[in-house]
Parts: structure tokens; sequence; C-alpha cells
């Protein structure tokens, strides 16, 4: 597991440099528009783009068949993929955080709270984005998994759309402070399950 | 005699391609060459065995144990080669060396870096520099790093100039050395398997030709080149396939028991491949 991870991350180490570059442009862009959000888009944005480019690195040079000699069973490689995605988007979300409470307080935009909570709002939408996304890497390959991904990014946002359009839904009437506390579970409820779906894909994948 | 790799009934069917019903041992302390041409089932073999790919029937046990109940225990003890590196290109020796080390329980850290000395390699060049060979010994000393018991090499020749493949059979003859250890070599370049295999399987078209100790290959078949008339007058039995041509007939004989004043010239591992895959429809 810590092999893979480790394979991983000196994969990604070249494109750190260039991400971390694009990060102090970001920052200091932010700084001088005393606007940090497009910083933690493009933090969030890179976390969620990092295992796809692993992933298509991979199929690139075949690893996986290779992977699979070793004694490294079909789980692990799952398992190494899920911990290092959720591992980059809790990072980004930490960065994400210090930046926009250090934003926030220093400049003195206003509510700490509404920062936090929001930054901790992408920080789960990645996760969600990574759930939905893993199975179909796992079962397409990332030519296809990316084309699909736009398809499965895109229902939500007609289903809201529409559903104000045609339906009328009224939303006025839920509480969402109590809402909020349910989220991080169900979104560890949808990353579990998402897991263990890749990992039955997976099992049955030849190389 | 113990046998490290055994292959009872491997059946593999794809839509245009079946692995059929193969059947094959190799003794500890051997090379055995696996033959064929290109897509006759080598690899599909190679994958089988080490679970890349599913089979639909059939058993295969390495050291004895199953290949799928005993899986990573066995992995932990054989090196394998494919026919590419499938390294990230971006990686280098040392990253190599410290991702093994987390990998494989037995990795041994000096013997991977006198591999590396030994093959000239640079520990610290990423691996897209290197060149076919050079990527080809990186995995090479990656198999032999970790104490493997088996080496599973599928082509691990192919691609290169003539004195590196030199090279690396030599290392693969000193890796034999050791009782203990066994190589399983699929190839087609058959001067190679003359080199270094002691049994030679010869698979074609999915199915098994045969099996056997390359001496007793050697000992069994010959080549006659005679005149068509000549070659009349030889007892049909006998012969397993020939080429006629303008200047008379090529034929691959057994050559025990059959009665003949024809001069008969020991038959090469390419001999027996050409003409019982070609040779016998002519």
């Amino acid at each position: 597991m810590k092999g893979l991870i480790l394979k991983d991350l000196y994969t990604l180490k070249q494109q750190g440099r260039i991400t971390l570059l694009l990060a102090a442009f970001y920052l200091l862009y932010s700084f001088m528009t005393n606007n940090p959000g497009m910083f933690s888009i493009l933090i969030i944005v890179i976390s969620l783009l990092l295992p796809l480019t692993s992933v298509a690195y991979d199929e690139h040079c075949r690893w996986d068949r290779y992977a699979l000699s070793m004694p490294v069973s079909r789980r692990t490689i799952v398992v190494s993929k899920y911990l290092l995605s959720v591992g980059l988007t809790i990072l980004a979300t930490i960065i994400v955080l210090i930046a926009n409470v250090v934003f926030v307080s220093y400049f003195n935009l206003g509510d700490l709270d509404a920062t936090i909570a929001g930054s901790l709002g992408v920080c789960m939408a990645a996760l969600v984005f990574n759930a939905v996304l893993f199975p179909l890497l796992f079962k397409f390959g990332v030519q296809k998994a990316r084309i699909l991904l736009m398809i499965v990014g895109f229902i939500p946002l007609l289903v809201v759309v529409l559903g104000s359009k045609y339906f009328n839904i009224d939303l006025s009437g839920v509480d969402f402070e109590r809402i909020i506390y349910f989220i991080p579970i169900i979104v560890l409820v949808l990353l579990v399950g998402s897991l263990l779906l890749s990992i039955k894909v997976y099992q049955k994948k030849e190389f | 005699m113990e046998n490290v790799l055994e292959i009872r009934n491997l059946t593999k069917t794809y839509k245009d391609f079946v692995l059929d019903n193969l059947n094959l041992c190799l003794p500890k302390g051997h090379i055995m060459g696996f033959v064929g041409e290109n897509g006759a089932g080598k690899s599909t073999t190679i994958k089988l065995i080490l679970n890349i790919i599913h089979r639909d029937q059939g058993e295969i046990k390495v050291f004895g144990k199953d290949n799928l109940e005993y899986e990573q225990q066995i992995k932990q003890n054989i090196g394998v080669v494919l026919d590419e590196s499938n390294f990230p290109e971006s990686l280098n020796g040392k990253n190599i060396n410290s991702i093994m080390k987390r990998i494989y329980r037995n990795w041994d850290e000096k013997l991977y870096l006198h591999y590396f000395k030994k093959f000239s390699l640079p520990t610290d060049k990423e691996i897209k520099t290197f060149s076919r060979g050079m990527k080809m010994k990186l995995s090479i000393a990656v198999a032999l790093s970790h104490n493997a018991k088996l080496l599973i090499l599928d082509e691990p020749t192919s691609g290169l100039d003539p004195i590196v493949r030199d090279e690396i059979l030599d290392i693969f003859l000193d890796f034999i050395q050791n009782d203990e250890n066994s190589i399983f070599i699929s190839t087609h370049i058959t001067s190679d398997i003359e080199k270094i295999a002691d049994y030679i399987a010869f698979i074609h078209s999915g199915k098994l030709i045969l099996a056997e100790q390359k001496d007793v290959l050697q000992d069994t078949y010959g080549v006659i080149r005679c005149k068509t008339s000549e070659f009349e007058s030889l007892d049909k039995t006998y012969v397993k396939g020939y080429r006629k041509s303008n200047f008379g007939v090529e034929a691959l004989v057994k050559k025990p028991n059959l009665k003949t004043q024809l001069p008969i010239e020991p038959a090469s591992i390419e001999d027996i491949m050409l003409f019982t895959i070609r040779g016998a429809k002519q």
C-alpha cells in the first residue's frame, strides 16, 4: 500500500512543481483583488485532477498489470487510489481553509463562520466528485470516464434547473442548519459505497 | 522431482483465440523455454499464472501451491519481467528502490544497487531517458533483487541487440547456478532458448505442440536435405514435416529407428518449430 502511494506521489511530483507555481500566482492575484475565491477554486480543482492524472499515467505505461505481478492485491491497488485522492482533497481543504481565514480576518471581509462552512462545503463536494469519478475510472478508463463524468456532473444541474422551472419546488421551509450536520455522514457513506463498487469492478478487470 | 510450476488443463477463451487445455510442468532448478510465434498464447499463459487475467478452467500451482489461494505469498517469491517496462517514465532508479522496499518483504537494496552498477544503469536519471535495453535491465534488476526463487519472463530479450541479449542470458544462467532457482521464459527468439533452456515447451495457436527436454529433442529430431526421389523412398512415418523446393527437399525427421543412408544433420529448435507449424501442411 505504502509503496503504491509513494509511486503515485513520485509520478505527481513533476505536476506538483507546476501546481505550486500556479498556486503562488493565484495567491498573489487573490491578494491583489482582495478575493480568495479564485485561489480556493484552483486548489480544489487541482486536488481533484491529480488522482485522475495518476490513473492516466498508470494507463499510459500499463502499470497495473506490472503491479499485479507483484505481491499487491487488486483491493490494495483500488484502496491506495482512494487514500491518495481523499488525502489530497483534505490537504487542499486545509490550505483553502487557512487561506480563507487569513483573508477574511486580515482584510475584514466579514463573516468568518460562513467562510469556514463554505470551505468545508467545497471539500464535501470534492469528495462526492471523487466518489462518482473512481468507479467510472476503473470501469471505463481515463478517456471515457472523463466524458461520462461531464455527463454525470450535468445531471444535478439539470435536476435543479428543470426542477425549479417546472415543478416549482419551494425550499424555503427546509432547515439547512440541521441538514448540514448530516452531510459529512452522507458523504462518507457515498465514499465507502463507491470504494466497494470500485473494488468489485477492478476484481473483474483483465490487463 | 519437485515441480516449481504445474499447469493442468488450463483454458482461456477469447472471441478469436482459445488457449486450449494447456498442461505443463517445470521441475525445480531448471530453465524452461516457452516458444511459439506471436499470438500463440505465450503471454496469455503467463498472465494466467500471475492472475492478471482470469482463467476459464484448469489449475495452476506455483511452488506446489494454488496460484489463486496463495497468490500474495507466491508473488513475494517470484520475479517477473514483462515484455516492456511498466514503470512510470518520470521515476528514477532511487525512486523505484524506495517503492519496492515497501512492496517486497525480502527487498535487498544492496543487491539492487549492485545490479545497477553491473548493468551500468544510472540511479538518478529518469526512466524516460533509458534505451529499451536499459529498461529491460532495470526490470531484470527489480526481478532479481527480492530473493525470488522463480523468474517468470515474458519475451525479455525481444527488440534487443545481440550483445545486450547475450549479457541478459548470462545473468539468467548466473541465477540458475543456485539449485533452488528456476526460470520460465517465453520467447520467439529460438536461439536464446537454445543457449540456456533445459526444457522446451512449444505452443502454437493456443495448443501445446510438445514439451520435452532440450537434449531429448536434439537426440530425437534431425534434418535431411535430399533430392525429391530420395525423399520419396523415406519411410513417411518418421517425417514430421518437409519443404519442397527446386533444389530438392528439406525434411524434419525423427532419428531413432529411421533406416536411411542419407546424412542427418542436427535440427535446431527453429527447424523443429518451422517444420511442425508450416512444413506439416505442405
